[in-house]
């Protein structure tokens, strides 16, 4: 889940819990209000009525009567007075509910008493207003409040997910430019990104600082490794030339001449090790020029006739069909026949005897694709991962491991997209795929 | 022949020197960049062998010292230096080879003599063997006037035996020979059993090619005196 729609998810279930809550409690607070204006309305009212009482005197009301009585026409309100004896009036609040049957309407009402004496006689005023009315605006308020409530609730939503896509703008730029556009190696002249989160910025930063430390590290182990093959060369070369000497030597016998061969064998497996690193390291660091023009063509044909007596002595077949208008550009003649000539080697040494091999190439998608396939023994898929690792072991190869080493590396000096796919057994296709070539060239 | 060794490793001159005196050359050494110019001011050689690296100096230096003030000497540059810049320049500014390290003893041999049978060009470049003529300098074959076509390989290692004459090659040296910087990491010395099998089998026509020895454990040599 991105997390932009986390962060509003969080938002708005939470913004659910307050509004719930709040629903539940509308009536409640609602009702509380609506009782305690109406008990205030109902104080107003009783004032109002002994205003009234003392400027007409309550006999004005009664009539003579005991008691007195009014409604409104809806018997919203009513107003009554009526002579009380002073024991029935135990218990008796001041406000409080009621049921009243007035006019032969039986209605509920908020009712506010008053006991008052009127020559020496006590009499108790009621003004009563109807419940009804009470819970029509308490019921329309929780109404108009829930439809408010929702539309707030939508609004904030929308005005959420925008803020928090406009406030995650600076972190998916970060994630974009710093870790997926970035190739090994670093491009580290990069402008900060544009932002007031300090988050984000302390991210920022931190990841500049993380590929400047790795770069750093990189950087020191290829010169590591440039500089101890370089001092390795002198030695070797004194072993050599030692063993060499040596040979001379007429008092030899067979068995002193033989050991003294192992060891140069061994010497020359060590120099050509050495070697291998130094090519890497050079390649690595950019030490050949891209500015070699190349006619594929006629670089695989120079290969098949340098290998042809490998390839009769195997009786392996080579069909290489090469499109002969092609020219490969910003390339390294050295380098490029390094390459070719390596994988053609290696596909005629881990050949069968009477297999063939077969040199295709294609348009493929704005790229220009050339597929070497052999009838060899294959690849197993576990090793297939690790072929191009340095030094990485391959049953039965006996190789040191740096072959295909060097061929990743070339490709990928010069931007050639490499692929194997193998089946044990049955064979192997290389495909490399090149982005700078110009076609039709004659 | 004057050689003039500029190398500041004294147990790998020693060795070079040992092995140059036994082919009849005569070594004289510096081990400075200081040495090596005040040595090239007083006295001429044939064939200066130059190392870059050394303590006190660039040794393309002395390179442009020599190409000015004895223009016709042999330059061989042994380096160390991984730069290919090194060997780019080394070879612009006139060295006639580069030898990068380790080299074998019997690679610089060969390369000398290529250099000075092409640079003095005398009858010198044409070996008699068994009944066949091997010419360095056009790399050709005959026997009895029939020519014999070799692959450029094959020529090569013909020739790398030839001029190492009567001395075992390894595989791998012949190997390295003959494929240079490609053979680092395609050490198929069975590549060269394939190639001596070819050579054999083109010349076996015309004539025995039995001064063609294998050298069971090691590799093979041809032997003049067949």
């Amino acid at each position: 889940m991105k997390l932009n729609h986390k962060l509003n998810l969080y938002f708005a279930s939470s913004k659910l819990i307050i509004i719930g809550l709040f629903i539940l409690l509308l009536p409640l607070i609602f009702n509380w209000y609506s009782v305690y204006t109406i008990d205030k309305f109902l104080r107003l009212q009783r004032n109002e009525a002994f205003q009234n009482i003392r400027t007409n005197g309550l006999d004005f009301y009664l009539e003579g009567s005991q008691t007195y009585g009014s409604y409104t026409m809806l018997k919203d309100d009513y107003i009554a007075i009526q002579r009380v004896v002073p024991d029935s009036l135990i218990g008796l609040r001041e406000i409080d509910d009621q049921i009243r049957v007035i006019d032969r309407d039986t209605a509920e009402y908020r009712v506010l008493k008053n006991v008052f004496t009127h020559n020496k006689k006590y009499y108790i005023l009621e003004i009563g207003r109807s419940r009804e009315t009470i819970e029509l605006y308490s019921s329309l308020l929780q109404d108009v409040g829930l439809v408010l409530l929702l539309a707030l609730f939508f609004i904030t939503i929308i005005l959420d997910f925008y803020c928090s896509r406009q406030a995650l703008k600076p972190f998916w730029s970060i994630i974009d430019k710093r870790l997926v556009k970035q190739e090994f190696p670093f491009d580290l002249n990069f402008s900060p990104i544009k932002t007031t989160t300090n988050d984000f910025i302390f991210l920022d930063t931190s990841l500049k600082a993380l590929m400047e430390s790795t770069t750093k590290a990189f950087n020191r182990e290829r010169e590591f490794t440039a500089n101890a093959s370089h001092e390795l060369l002198t030695p070797i070369s004194i072993l050599r030339s030692k063993i060499e000497n040596m040979k001379f030597d007429k008092d030899l016998n067979e068995v002193q001449a033989l050991k003294l061969s192992e060891m140069d064998n061994t010497l020359d497996r060590l120099g050509r090790i050495v070697r291998s690193l130094l090519l890497l390291a050079r390649i690595d660091s950019g030490q050949y020029k891209k500015t070699d023009k190349i006619r594929l063509q006629e670089v695989l044909s120079d290969i098949v006739s340098e290998l042809s007596p490998m390839l009769e002595d195997r009786s392996i077949n080579i069909h290489a069909d090469i499109k002969e208008d092609l020219l490969l550009v910003g390339m390294n003649q050295e380098l490029i026949f390094h390459l070719f000539y390596n994988l053609i080697n290696n596909a005629i040494r881990y050949n069968k005897k009477g297999g063939s091999i077969e040199i295709k190439d294609a348009y493929v998608d704005n790229t220009y694709q050339i597929l070497i396939a052999d009838t060899g023994k294959g690849i197993r898929m576990e090793d297939l991962e690790s072929i191009f690792d340095r030094f990485s072991h391959h049953e039965g190869s006996g190789r040191h491991g740096l072959g295909m080493s060097i061929v990743k590396s070339i490709a990928d000096y010069f931007d050639i997209k490499i692929e194997v796919k193998s089946k044990l057994h049955q064979g192997t296709v290389i495909s490399l795929s090149m982005r700078h070539y110009e076609e039709n060239a004659s | 022949m004057k050689v003039l060794l500029i190398e500041d490793e004294h147990t790998l001159s020693n060795e070079i020197v040992n092995f140059l005196t036994e082919l009849q050359y005569d070594c004289e050494t510096a081990d400075t960049f200081r040495a090596a110019t005040s040595i090239l001011t007083e006295r001429y050689f044939d064939v200066i062998l130059l190392d870059l690296g050394l303590p006190d100096g660039d040794g393309l230096n002395i390179l442009r010292a020599i190409k000015i003030n004895q223009g016709d000497s042999i330059v061989v540059i042994l380096s160390a230096r991984g730069d290919i810049k090194d060997r780019i320049e080394g070879l612009q500014l006139g060295a006639d080879d580069y030898l990068p390290k380790p080299f074998s003893l019997a690679e610089l041999h060969a390369r000398l003599q290529a250099i000075i049978r092409r640079k003095f060009a005398t009858n010198g470049n044409i070996f008699q063997i068994g009944g066949f003529s091997v010419d360095i300098a056009t790399r050709m074959v005959y026997c009895n006037d029939h020519q014999i076509l070799l692959y450029r390989k094959e020529f090569d290692i013909l020739s790398y035996l030839i001029l190492n004459k009567n001395r075992p090659l390894s595989r791998s040296q012949l190997y390295e020979y003959v494929w240079g910087d490609l053979s680092i990491s395609n050490g198929d010395s069975n590549y060269i059993d394939v190639h001596i099998k070819n050579i054999r089998k083109k010349l076996v026509v015309y004539a025995s090619v039995d001064w063609l020895e294998s050298v069971r454990g090691i590799g093979y040599k041809v032997n003049f005196s067949k």
